[in-house]
């Protein structure tokens, strides 16, 4: 505790510093504004300071300063040559600065600045500061361009059928990809910078009228809160806004594609999007949520909902098979059916470990291989899975050290936890499914019915902003269920989840026709 | 931070009670001896039994380790004064813990159930967690119930199962016995009016015990065989039903599936196959007198036709209908005569359903029962419908006869 308060006043003295140096501001004389601010970053190298002389009767010195690299070198060129061949110096009434933000600059985004710290920060955010000897402000343009990686498919939530667009690092493109999907005039983005050294841009977007003031307001407080020297992706913002960051279970939906944040924001959602960062998050969530893919919503209805239904019970089964099968086979034997515990009895004939710590040694061992492979580069990585496959699997086996049965139960769970669409939710079943196995160890199937009342009770508790994390069937609501379990026709979707958007329920038209009328009846009328 | 150390403090102590716990009931596969059989002889001392036990060899059966050269399960007995007793006298000879949730047959020898009875041998089956109530009982006929424990069969060479498997065959296809229950066993015996029958199995020859040339012939020189029921008085075997007279106690009781039928018809055998069979008991007490009316509706298909007959006509169809319907109601007629004659036992379960039809009246002659039982009138009503006639129409026989 006392490290916490001593990390509080260090934090909190840094901060007054800061605003002491707001205070600063520029000087008349063009020299000492360049010293300053070449001084206040340390000379560094790629902080570029071009002079020049600006007008041909009235002389004035002039500079810009622009970070190398950050900007874009045609709008610098372009900058300069405008200045040196168009710069009209007769009037003198009007100041220069006046008559270049006015007359000359040929950029979209131009203010002025004061103090020197803000103009620090658009330095060292892209921007270009154009000081002229006299004035006390300072030009700030726009000329960001660094070099980004374009628009890719998504690597991670591969869909069938839906547009294979994916988020970038840039978070203006990010804003955009997401404008262009909903054009609405309600769409709002606000934009922050939180990180006290990085400066990192988040941006909150939601629709207004649809998502919940009291979520958003909630969001904003609670993203406004995060007092960190830097933020560098949406993994840091996580544990600082879900509402019980002990808690195994992902309580933020991360997504990289544009469409699926669409999606939610027309559910009533909120979404936060990190300058560097591909993923976008979206809050609230609840637990159902991580098994609706966004494929869901472009396939055909049977087979959405049978896919559904299908990961829903990998998921269980990815939790709970290893635990059930210790269970049955070391203390509900009666529970097989007879063929089939002579045939696993024969499989274990041999093995020198008890059903538990043979489960404990496969499940670790395919931690392991998952891990080396996800960590490999992908040539390696083929290896790794041979060696897995082959080595492991089949030689294990063949020296009688674990049974086939068990290498069944193992990989059985292993595929089943690459069903799930967000991987985030894999992560709480890849963890407690070794306290499960514990359990079922020790007290068979009750101590694994213990566990898993235990989860449930657990998620019970669970809330994301406010929205009960079991939503859809904890607080059981009828006219949700058309999304939840089953993924009902679109023409049944008349009304948004009910507890994220209470503003404004309805989505579309419920007189609409379905099917549409008949073509040949139409004929006969005409 | 107080208040963390004791959250730690009470985590820790939770896991302590995970691990000192200590599985107490754990067993694991390869620590199990799993029995798929039991059977019970008169023990070499007057008051004693002989418990034997099947223990399947789960590595001659499946896995990488079967074959034929291991014996698929091991024959062991004990003897002592009590079940429970004998069983455990059972760890002397196994290195493995005697596994009880599978036993799927338990045979009494018939010298035990004639001479000593079969009260004695249940209590247990019933009483304890692990042993099933629903094992099916059979009584090896005039041998050892050993000698049919013992006995290898080649096609499912899981003892247990395979007894299983034959007495649910013989009885969901020919109907000349049914699987009976522990819990029914004990029920039936429980109620004093009604009479027990369990199916009857014997190894046919009863000299040659299993050998390993027994496998490897395609004659089987000793073979288990089904063959009807034994009929208990109270808890003590009086005799015996055939197959056939099996087969008419399952008509009575509701019990048979399918079965098939010879029908004499127009000087040659041909052959009726029921597809399902209903009864229903109707009672009724005229002067004091309980009147039992057995009406059996069969839904059958001509399997069989050896008859130069013409199956298109609607009189032959009604014909085969006439002779199904005598044949069987001859079967059923038989049976009640001889078990009015020799046994005196209520096997139908007439009782019950008089007592359930007419409580009053019942409780009058139920302690006379058996006098009613001797000379009760039986009325039997036999409906049989023809589904089908087979694939073919007319058998080639009418076209040899040149008609």
């Amino acid at each position: 505790m006392a490290i916490w308060k001593w990390l509080h006043q260090f934090i909190n003295r840094a901060n007054d510093e800061e605003q002491e140096k707001d205070m600063v501001p520029l000087s008349k004389i063009l020299e000492n504004n360049l010293n300053e601010i070449q001084k206040d970053l340390g000379n560094s190298p790629d902080i570029i300071t071009r002079r020049f002389i600006l007008g041909r009767e009235h002389k004035v010195s002039a500079a810009i300063i622009f970070t190398d690299g950050l900007v874009s070198n045609n709008d610098i060129n372009h900058f300069l040559s405008v200045l040196f061949t168009e710069y009209n110096d007769e009037d003198v009434s009007v100041s220069p600065i006046k008559t270049i933000k006015e007359q000359l600059l040929n950029i979209g985004d131009v203010k002025e600045a004061e103090k020197k710290t803000e103009i620090l920060d658009e330095i060292l955010t892209g921007s270009t500061a154009l000081f002229i000897d006299g004035a006390k402000t300072a030009l700030i343009a726009s000329t960001k361009g660094w070099e980004t990686s374009g628009v890719m498919p998504p690597e991670n939530q591969v869909v069938l059928r839906g547009p294979r667009e994916a988020f970038t690092t840039n978070i203006r493109t990010n804003t955009a990809l997401i404008r262009r999907i909903i054009t609405s005039s309600k769409l709002r983005l606000e934009q922050m910078k939180i990180g006290n050294l990085s400066e990192t841009v988040i941006g909150i977007m939601y629709i207004e009228g649809v998502a919940h003031d009291k979520i958003v307001q909630e969001v904003r407080k609670r993203i406004k809160s995060i007092k960190i020297d830097g933020i560098l992706g949406s993994g840091y913002m996580e544990d600082y806004i879900t509402d019980n960051p002990w808690s195994l279970f992902p309580q933020v939906m991360y997504t990289e594609r544009p469409d699926t944040a669409a999606g939610h924001l027309l559910e009533g959602k909120i979404i936060i999007i990190i300058d560097g960062t591909p993923f976008v998050l979206s809050v609230p969530v609840t637990y159902l949520m991580f098994f609706q893919s966004t494929d869901d919503y472009y396939l055909n209805w049977q087979l959405s909902t049978f896919l559904r239904l299908l990961r829903m019970f990998t998921f269980f089964i990815s939790l709970t098979l290893p635990s059930l099968y210790v269970a049955i086979t070391t203390f509900h034997q009666e529970l097989l059916p007879t063929t089939l515990l002579v045939s696993l009895a024969a499989q274990r004939e041999g093995v020198p470990f008890p059903a538990f710590i043979e489960a404990l040694i496969m499940e670790l061992t395919f931690e392991i291989l998952r891990e080396a492979g996800v960590r490999m580069p992908r040539a390696i990585g083929q290896a790794v899975s041979i060696v897995g496959a082959l080595v492991l699997g089949t030689a294990a086996v063949e020296a009688g050290i674990v049974s086939p049965a068990m290498v069944i139960t193992v990989s059985m769970t292993a595929i089943s936890s690459f069903t799930a669409p967000y991987i985030e939710i894999v992560t709480s079943a890849r963890i407690l499914r070794f306290i499960l196995l514990m359990l079922s160890a020790s007290f068979g199937l009750f101590g694994m019915l213990f566990g898993v009342m235990g989860i449930v009770i657990h998620m019970t508790t669970l809330r994301s902003f406010g929205i009960p994390y079991l939503q859809g069937i904890a607080p059981f609501n009828i006219t949700d269920q058309k999304d939840v379990f089953i993924r009902a026709p679109r023409f049944f979707m008349n009304s948004r989840p009910r507890l994220f958007a209470q503003k404004n329920p309805i989505r579309q038209d419920s007189n609409i026709p379905h099917p549409p009328e008949d073509r040949q009846r139409r004929k006969q009328d005409e | 931070m107080k208040r963390h150390i004791k959250a730690i403090f009470f985590i820790i102590l939770l896991f302590q009670s995970l691990t000192m716990s200590g599985c107490w009931n754990k067993r694991d596969l390869n620590e199990l001896s799993i029995l798929s059989g039991m059977g019970i002889d008169m023990g070499s001392k007057a008051d004693e039994i002989t418990l034997v036990y099947q223990i399947i060899n789960p590595s001659a059966i499946a896995g990488k380790g079967a074959s034929s050269m291991k014996t698929p399960f091991l024959t062991i007995k004990t003897s002592d004064k009590t079940l429970f007793a004998a069983i455990r006298q059972g760890t002397r000879e196994t290195p493995r813990r005697l596994y009880f949730g599978h036993v799927q047959i338990y045979i009494v020898s018939s010298e035990i159930a004639e001479k000593k009875g079969i009260k004695d041998l249940f209590d247990l089956l019933y009483r304890d967690h692990e042993i099933r109530e629903n094992i099916k009982v059979l009584i090896a006929k005039k041998q050892k119930a050993e000698d049919i424990l013992s006995t290898q069969s080649v096609l499912e060479i899981n003892g247990g199962t395979s007894l299983l498997k034959h007495l649910e065959n013989a009885h969901g296809s020919e109907g000349t016995v049914r699987p009976v229950e522990v819990r029914e066993v004990i029920s039936t015996l429980m109620n004093p009016t009604s009479g027990l029958v369990i199916p009857v199995v014997y190894l046919s020859p009863s000299i040659l015990r299993s050998k390993l040339e027994n496998l490897q012939d395609s004659v089987q020189k000793s073979v288990i065989k089904t063959t009807g029921f034994a009929v208990f008085k109270k808890d003590k075997l009086i005799g015996y039903l055939n197959p056939k007279e099996g087969r008419a106690l399952n008509w009575i009781t509701d019990n048979l599936i399918h079965t098939v039928i010879v029908v004499p018809y127009k000087g040659a055998d041909n052959t009726v196959e029921v597809l399902h069979s209903e009864t229903e008991v109707h009672t009724q007490f005229k002067q004091g007198k309980p009147e039992i009316l057995l009406d059996i509706k069969m839904d059958a298909n001509i399997g069989e036709v050896n008859a130069a007959v013409d199956l298109t006509k609607l009189s032959t169809i009604e014909d085969f209908k006439k002779y199904t319907n005598l044949s069987v109601k001859k079967d059923i007629e038989n049976l009640i005569k001889r078990v009015q004659r020799d046994y005196k036992v209520d096997i139908f379960q007439f009782g019950t359903t008089l007592e359930r039809n007419h409580p009053k009246e019942w409780k009058k002659i139920k302690n006379n029962w058996e006098e009613y039982l001797v000379d009760l009138t039986v009325k039997i009503k036999v409906n049989t419908t023809i589904k089908a006639v087979g694939m073919k129409n007319n058998t080639f026989q009418l076209k040899m006869e040149g008609r």
